[in-house]
C-alpha cells in the first residue's frame, strides 16, 4: 500500500482521539502504527462566525522567543520547540492506532457463524463484507503539523468527521519521533493497553529510523526510564516487548 | 367522571376541596379482552388438532385427481365459486427436485416503502423510497445497492386523475404509486445487470398479481397496468425472470380446487349449494396451500405450477402470472412467475434453484430481498426526521409552520 492511499474515514472525533471506519474489512492499520489526518487548522473556523483580530502593533505573547535571542538557546531546545525546519510537513493531525474492532454494521445485531471457510464465505455471502460487517480503529492524537512544523501537543480542535485517514510516511514518523514526547502522552493514556501500545509504536518508529534503529530504541528506553522511574516493573515489561 | 376530595391546609385554615378528576387515559386494557383471547387460543388448538384429518382428506383427493386428471381439469374449469381457485399445469404427484444454481449468476431484488401524506403534518407531501440491490455470485463483481427516495409535493404528484375526478393521493393510490416506483427502479436495474451478460433472477417482495386493481375504473386501471407491465416486457427481452416471492403464504387457491373435487354436485356452483355447514367441501377448509406442500414436499423441492383465476390477469397478456410452492425447510414460499418464465425450462429451473439458494444463504429468507428491505424501510425515527427536515427548511425560507391542534394534543 502506498502512503497516498487512504485507509479510513473519521466517524467520531474528540480532543484526544478519533475513531475511523477502516476502508478494508479486517485490514485496519497495525496496532501501534502512526496515522495522519490531513487537516488545515487555519481553515477550521467557520466563516460566518466573527473572528478576533488583533492590531499589527500589538505584541504577540507567543512570539517565538529564540528569534530575538538567536544563539542563546541550544540547538536541541530549538528543534524541540520549533520542529524540524528543513522538513516541510503538510498540515495534518497525527495519531497512534491503539484499538481496532470488526463487528456488525448494525450494533443491535450480532454476526452468526456460517461454518464456511474464508474463500467459500467470500463467494457465497458477498453481502457480509460489503454491507453487514465493518472494521473500525481508534487512534490517540499525539500532535499535529502547522506551518510545516511538528507540534507535539494536542491540536486546538479535533479533526473533522468524515475526513480521511492516511498512514504516515517514513519521513513523517522520523520527524514526529525526533523528540520522545509521544511516549509521555502514551504512558499516561488509560483507555488502552498502554504498555503494549508504547512497545508497538517504538518498534514501528524504530523501523522508520533504520539503520539507526538501535540508537532510537536506546533513546526511547532512556526516555521511558525517566517517565517510569517510579514503576520499574512496567518499564521492564515495555523494554522486554521492544527488545529484538 | 369521578369526584375526588382533598384536604388542604392553608395557614391555620383547613379547606376541603372537591374536584372532578378526569379519569387517567388508559392504554389498551388487555384484561378486558383476556377471556376472548383464551377462547381464540382454544379454537385455534382445536383447528390444529383437526389438521391431520384434513390433510389425510386432501391427500386422498390429490390421489383421486391424479388418477383422472381430465375429469379434475374439467370440474375445476366449469366450477362457479366465490373463492379463487387454481388449476394445475403439471402432475400433482411429482415433486420437482432442486436444480443447481447457474455459475456465475446475479440476484436482483427490489422493495419499497413510503411516508404517507398526513393531514395533521406541517405540509401536504409524501415520500416514496425504493431500494434495488444486486448481488453477484461467482464473479468478482461487487454487490450493488441503490435507494431512490422521492419527495412528492407538487400538484401533479399529489393528485390522481381518477374516474374523471382529481383525487388526492392517499392509502390505496399511494400503495399503487409505490408499486410503480418499484417497477421503474427494477426495470432500470434489470437493464444494468443485463449489460453484464450474467444469468440473473429478479426477486420482488410479495405478489405479482395486482388484484386490487380489478375494481378500479378502466382508464385508471389501464394506465397503471401499462406502466406496471413495462418491467415485465424488459425482463422478457433480457431473459431475466421476475419472481414474486411470498414468504409464509396464506393463499388457499389450491385448497379451493380440492374443495371443488369434494363437492357432491356434478356441476359445482356455490350460489346454488344451499347446504348448511359442515358441507362436504369443509373437510379441507382449515388447510392452506402452504400447509399442504410443507407436508408433501421435501426441502428444496417445488410443487407443480398453478394458474390463478384472478380477473386482473386477463390483462397481463404474455405476462400472465403462474405460481408454485417451494419448500425451504423452515417454511414454504409461494413463487409467482410470468407465463414466459414458466414455459421456459431453463428459466424456471434457475428461479427454483436461485430462490432456494437465496433462502438458504439468508437463513430462511432470500438475502437479496432482506437487503433490499433494509434499505427501503422507513422507520418511525426516519419519518420524524423527515418532517423535522421539512420544518427546518420551511423556517429557513420564512414559510409559516403550524401544526393542527389535533397533532399538538397528541403531544407531537
Amino acid at each position: 500500500m502506498t502512503s497516498e492511499e487512504c485507509i479510513g474515514e473519521i466517524i467520531e472525533a474528540t480532543t484526544t482521539e478519533f475513531l475511523a471506519e477502516s476502508r478494508e474489512l479486517h485490514a485496519p492499520p497495525a496496532f501501534g502504527s502512526f496515522v495522519k489526518v490531513p487537516f488545515d487548522l487555519q481553515q477550521t473556523s467557520p466563516e460566518s462566525l466573527p473572528t478576533i483580530t488583533s492590531s499589527q502593533e500589538e505584541k504577540d505573547p507567543f512570539e517565538e522567543p529564540w528569534k530575538r535571542l538567536e544563539g542563546t538557546f541550544s540547538q536541541s531546545y530549538k528543534s524541540l520547540v520549533e520542529g524540524e525546519e528543513e522538513l516541510q510537513i503538510p498540515p495534518a493531525i497525527f495519531g497512534i492506532v491503539y484499538h481496532s474492532a470488526t463487528m456488525n454494521v448494525d450494533s443491535n445485531r450480532r454476526p452468526r457463524a456460517y461454518w464456511k471457510d474464508e474463500e467459500k464465505l467470500k463467494e457465497e455471502q458477498p453481502e457480509l463484507a460489503e454491507w453487514l460487517l465493518m472494521t473500525e480503529f481508534r487512534a490517540i492524537i499525539i500532535g499535529f503539523s502547522e506551518n510545516g512544523r511538528i507540534r507535539r501537543y494536542l491540536p486546538p480542535r479535533p479533526p473533522k468527521i468524515h475526513y480521511f485517514v492516511y498512514p504516515c510516511t517514513t519521513d513523517e514518523i522520523r520527524a514526529i519521533t525526533q523528540s520522545m514526547d509521544f511516549l509521555r502522552t502514551l504512558s499516561s493514556f488509560r483507555n488502552a493497553p498502554s504498555d503494549e501500545v508504547i512497545a508497538a509504536c517504538i518498534r514501528e518508529a524504530a523501523r522508520a529510523h533504520q539503520p539507526n534503529d538501535f540508537e532510537f530504541k536506546v533513546a526511547a528506553g532512556k526516555k521511558l526510564a525517566n517517565l517510569l522511574k517510579d514503576d520499574y516493573e512496567r518499564l521492564e515489561a515495555i523494554i522486554r516487548r521492544v527488545a529484538p | 367522571m369521578t369526584k375526588s376530595t382533598a384536604l388542604v391546609i392553608i395557614g391555620k385554615t383547613h379547606v376541603r376541596l372537591t374536584f372532578s378528576a378526569r379519569p387517567v387515559a388508559n392504554m389498551l386494557e388487555l384484561e378486558k379482552i383476556a377471556p376472548a383471547v383464551k377462547e381464540f387460543a382454544r379454537e385455534k388448538a382445536d383447528v390444529l388438532r383437526g389438521l391431520g384429518d384434513q390433510f389425510s382428506v386432501a391427500n386422498r383427493v390429490i390421489n383421486d385427481i391424479c388418477s383422472d386428471v381430465n375429469r379434475a381439469h374439467s370440474r375445476i374449469e366449469k366450477a362457479r365459486t366465490s373463492w379463487l381457485i387454481a388449476d394445475f399445469l403439471e402432475p400433482l404427484d411429482v415433486a420437482h427436485q432442486c436444480p443447481t444454481c447457474p455459475h456465475p449468476h446475479a440476484v436482483i431484488a427490489v422493495d419499497g416503502s413510503q411516508i404517507a401524506p398526513g393531514k395533521h403534518e406541517i405540509a401536504l407531501c409524501f415520500l416514496i423510497n425504493t431500494a434495488a440491490v444486486v448481488i453477484y455470485y461467482g464473479t468478482s463483481e461487487r454487490p450493488y445497492a441503490e435507494t431512490k427516495p422521492e419527495l412528492c409535493y407538487t400538484e401533479d404528484k399529489l393528485y390522481e386523475d381518477y374516474a374523471g375526478r382529481r383525487v388526492q393521493i392517499a392509502d390505496k393510490f399511494l400503495g399503487i404509486r409505490r408499486t410503480l416506483a418499484e417497477s421503474d427502479h427494477l426495470e432500470q436495474t434489470l437493464r444494468e445487470v443485463a449489460s453484464k451478460g450474467i444469468p440473473a433472477v429478479a426477486l420482488w417482495d410479495g405478489s405479482l398479481i395486482r388484484w386490487t386493481l380489478e375494481s378500479e375504473p378502466t382508464d385508471y386501471k389501464n394506465r397503471v397496468l401499462a406502466q406496471y407491465l413495462k418491467v415485465f416486457e424488459t425482463a422478457r427481452e433480457k431473459r431475466i425472470p421476475i419472481v414474486g416471492y411470498i414468504s409464509d403464504p396464506g393463499s388457499k387457491d389450491f385448497v379451493n380446487s380440492l374443495r371443488i373435487m369434494l363437492c357432491p354436485d356434478e356441476q359445482v356452483d356455490c350460489d346454488k349449494c344451499g347446504r348448511e355447514p359442515p358441507r362436504p367441501c369443509d373437510a379441507v377448509n382449515q388447510l392452506s396451500d402452504g400447509v399442504i406442500f410443507e407436508r408433501r414436499l421435501e426441502p428444496g423441492c417445488r410443487s407443480a405450477l398453478f394458474t390463478s383465476r384472478s380477473k386482473i390477469l386477463a390483462q397481463y397478456g404474455e405476462h400472465e402470472v403462474q405460481a408454485c410452492y417451494l419448500n425451504l425447510g423452515q417454511e414454504v414460499a409461494r413463487l409467482e412467475i410470468p407465463k414466459w418464465v414458466a414455459e421456459d425450462d431453463e428459466l424456471l429451473n434457475m428461479v427454483h434453484a436461485v430462490c432456494y439458494d437465496q433462502a438458504e444463504k439468508g437463513r430462511g429468507y432470500p438475502v437479496a430481498l432482506s437487503q433490499a428491505h433494509e434499505r427501503a424501510v422507513v422507520t418511525a425515527k426516519d419519518k420524524a426526521e423527515f418532517f423535522e427536515l421539512i420544518k427546518h427548511f420551511f423556517v429557513k425560507h420564512g414559510v409559516r409552520v403550524s401544526h393542527s391542534l389535533k397533532r399538538i394534543s397528541k403531544g407531537f
